[in-house]
């Protein structure tokens, strides 16, 4: 439901927060790539408790409220999804007649950048519930591609623990082969089960005969790449900032131009296009008719 | 009625039908918005989105960003101006677009004549020319969606209405 008493200069004014939005949002994800071996930790966490202390989520906090998005909670973090709430969402507020609709869509995206180009995942993000919609919180849920996730969460060691367990190794044995802690590659082992890479009776599923066949070279090809800096807060900061005064100077770049329109001068585009609809329409019948 | 101007743009104007495709029109000038509609302006002419038709926005191109507006039958494809302000333009639509399944006025009427205490089907279906199956489909949705509750309408659909003072006055709120 969209209440037109809104005012056009609301409107307005939410079109230029929301373009500096946009504009703090591409500055930010453009220099903030984050080293895979800290989004590793992220996708191998094993719970919200877990996720939420990472350096990595503790980092998209602090970005998306210095971007000026709201501050992010995580609820629930599964392998290949997350559900966060926005507290304190500023964007909410832009959109002050539209009830009963989600709104929230400029974090949905910036959300879904990020996560695709700063982390390497793609994932497809929505809104799922909004305060605008009558819901009690705006909630987002992160669909990450399971074998982005798969490349990144699993690194070169868990490949060996994949290679021994093909050869029907054992824990021990395993354990001697790599020179690593029982207690660690049991940790490993739980997560490659977690990922339904291996079963429940150490077996390899068919998932992980698939990564094992297919998804280890890349894993090599993508460990090879050079690592981008993750550049520091205040650095990132200072390059928000800078945008912001871009977006100010677009802003008012066409600001207070405004018009009458005589109704007489006006194409509605919405009723040609009913018309060519009927035009298209009679074509058909006319070409049907020629046919028979 | 008043329009401001959002920026200066290209756009092209696609009427299609099935497979059918054409007119199209290319064309420079100014992107305006008004409370209601969308405007493009050039040579004098003025063509106009209405935003209750509005039915996709879609980014079609990344770098520069091109904008796709879609209305039944037609396709406006909006190019140039400042990057940032088209994905803010568009942000600012989305909410506004029509999407498949969205029946909000119909199940809010319903809601308002529910918490007013107007509950049988029958009447409402009369009152607001609603088929009673339809009133009915619109009840179990409301229920399912927890905006009526043993028989009462919830804080989240007073949330949801609470915009409309008159409504709310009525309600004793």
């Amino acid at each position: 439901m969209v209440n037109k008493n809104g005012g056009l200069a609301r409107k307005m004014a939410a079109l230029g927060k929301l373009t500096k939005l946009e504009s703090a949002i591409n500055a930010a994800i453009e220099s903030s790539k984050v080293p895979e071996y800290e989004t590793r930790k992220l996708l191998k966490a094993r719970n919200s408790n877990q996720a939420k202390n990472t350096a990595v989520f503790q980092f998209i906090r602090n970005l998306f409220s210095k971007i000026g998005l709201g501050i992010l909670y995580l609820e629930e973090k599964e392998n290949f999804r997350l559900i966060l709430v926005n507290e304190d969402n500023k964007v909410k507020d832009m959109y002050p007649d539209v009830k009963g609709k989600k709104t929230c869509y400029i974090v949905a995206d910036a959300l879904s950048d990020f996560f695709s180009e700063d982390l390497n995942i793609p994932a497809d993000v929505k809104e799922v519930e909004c305060i605008n919609a009558g819901d009690e919180v705006c909630k987002f849920e992160v669909d990450l591609q399971p074998l982005a996730v798969y490349k990144i969460a699993l690194d070169e060691i868990d490949d060996k623990i994949i290679g021994h367990v093909v050869k029907d190794d054992n824990l021990d044995e395993i354990s001697d082969y790599l020179e690593l802690p029982e207690e660690e590659v049991k940790y490993r082992i739980d997560i490659l089960k977690s990922y339904h890479i291996l079963g429940s009776d150490m077996s390899l599923t068919k998932i992980g005969q698939t990564y094992h066949k297919y998804g280890q070279s890349v894993v090599d090809e993508i460990s090879e790449q050079k690592e981008p800096p993750w550049k520091t807060m205040s650095e990132i900061s200072q390059v928000i900032a800078d945008s912001d005064s871009l977006a100010e100077a677009i802003s008012s770049s066409v600001s207070n131009e405004e018009e009458e329109i005589e109704s007489s001068e006006v194409v509605n585009l919405a009723s040609e296009a009913e018309k060519s609809k009927s035009f298209a329409q009679l074509v058909s019948k006319q070409l049907k008719k020629d046919e028979d | 009625m008043k329009a401001q101007k959002v920026d200066d743009v290209k756009f092209e104007i696609e009427k299609e039908h099935r497979d059918l495709k054409f007119d199209i029109l290319k064309k420079e000038g100014g992107l305006f918005l008004s409370l209601s509609n969308l405007f493009f302006k050039s040579d004098q002419k003025w063509y106009e989105i209405p935003l209750d038709k509005l039915e996709k926005i879609e980014v079609v191109q990344k770098d520069p960003p091109k904008l796709e507006f879609r209305i039944p039958s037609m396709k406006i494809t909006v190019m140039g101006g400042y990057a940032e302000k088209l994905l803010a333009l568009r942000h600012l639509l989305l909410p506004y677009v029509k999407h498949e399944g969205d029946e909000e006025e119909p199940l809010l009427a319903i809601l308002k004549l529910w918490g007013l205490g107007i509950q049988n089907i029958n009447t409402i279906s009369d009152l607001l020319g609603l088929k009673y199956s339809e009133v009915k489909n619109y009840i179990e949705d409301a229920e399912n969606d927890g905006l009526i509750k043993d028989g009462e309408i919830t804080e989240k659909a007073k949330r949801v209405l609470k915009d409309d003072g008159d409504y709310m006055k009525a309600l004793g709120a």
